[in-house]
């Protein structure tokens, strides 16, 4: 708390950003973005796996600029609810997809759907 | 407004506490929101692909009926609009009003033409046949975007009633924990929105 006034009395809190950390944020994800559209987009000849493998790690990467460029989320010690309580969803996210996935793919087999 | 007078009777260390409180319990919705969607995402993984006769997403990209650029000007425009209001949000925290009201619009006008760019799109898609009733791939489609077309369309709204109290009310402390609020929503949304380009317009594109 102490340190967070001293802080925010000089302008600068670190909890609230700066015009350099929104505008690093904002080129990341422009560069992130032009990527994941490129490598659909340009026929790279590359297999549909490696492009859905890469679409995937492009948009993590993407996610995780924005969370800690925009929404200012940190392993600071003051955020560890915020960052518990993120990484939580994120898992229960995970967990209604590719459990989802699993069972639908599962019942397509056994039930000879396709 | 009783609020504002327990707070300001309390004195500042109580103040930024409250802010803490609100924020934190704002940020535990965005949470929950975040599954909403994960089921969303879920349920258009099972079902895409299911067309049942109704013209499929591919046919509709070779007929020039759904566009790269739309998707792309879309992004674009989400983006900046996340940019803009974090500006709204440094000049806030300097107290400076009229800055704040400044990048407050240019962020609404932007998300504007995001809204305006989808709208227009669905209206396409709906008069070549893709409608929600037509098949579960476009059921799906349309749950899972229109969601989010609503949570922006929520967010707008949210933003010109800020914008009034800004210009009303000032930047003063009682106007900060509204403000981080509405700027944890809106670069959530463009969080979610990675996800949609990703998977539900570049995938289908392959």
């Amino acid at each position: 708390m102490v340190e967070n006034h001293a802080v925010s009395s000089h302008g600068e809190d670190h909890g609230h950003g700066s015009i350099v950390s929104y505008i690093v944020g904002f080129i990341l994800s422009v560069v992130l973005t032009l990527a994941s559209f490129c490598i659909v987009l340009l026929k790279t000849g590359l297999s549909n796996g490696v492009i859905i493998i890469g679409l995937g790690v492009l948009a993590v990467i993407q996610i995780f600029v924005q969370v800690t460029f925009f929404l200012h989320v940190s392993a600071a010690p003051e955020q560890r609810s915020e960052v518990v309580s993120f990484l939580f969803s994120v898992f229960v996210a995970l967990v209604i997809c590719f459990g989802t996935l699993f069972v639908m793919h599962n019942v397509g087999h056994l039930m000879m759907s396709r | 407004m009783s609020e504002n007078s327990t707070m300001t009777a309390n004195g500042g260390h109580h103040e930024h506490e409250h802010e803490n409180h609100s924020v934190f319990g704002f940020w535990l919705y965005l949470m929950s929101d975040c599954v909403i969607f994960g089921c969303l995402f879920a349920s258009y993984a099972v079902l895409h692909g299911q067309f049942f006769g109704a013209p499929t997403f591919k046919e509709l990209l070779h007929a020039g009926d759904i566009e790269f650029s739309t998707v792309a000007y879309e992004t674009a425009l989400l983006l900046l609009s996340s940019l803009t209001f974090g500006f709204a949000m440094l000049s806030a925290h300097k107290g400076n009003r009229s800055g704040t009201l400044l990048w407050m619009v240019v962020s609404a006008v932007l998300g504007a033409g995001f809204l305006g760019l989808e709208i227009k799109e669905f209206m396409h898609l709906i008069s070549k046949g893709a409608t929600p009733e037509s098949c579960a791939h476009w059921s799906a489609f349309f749950t899972l975007v229109g969601t989010h077309g609503l949570h922006v369309t929520i967010g707008l709204i949210w933003m010109i009633v800020l914008m009034i109290q800004v210009a009303t009310k000032g930047v003063g402390s009682h106007m900060m924990p509204r403000l981080t609020c509405l700027s944890l929503f809106w670069h959530f949304l463009d969080i979610i929105w990675i996800c949609v380009f990703s998977f539900v317009y570049l995938l289908s594109m392959l």
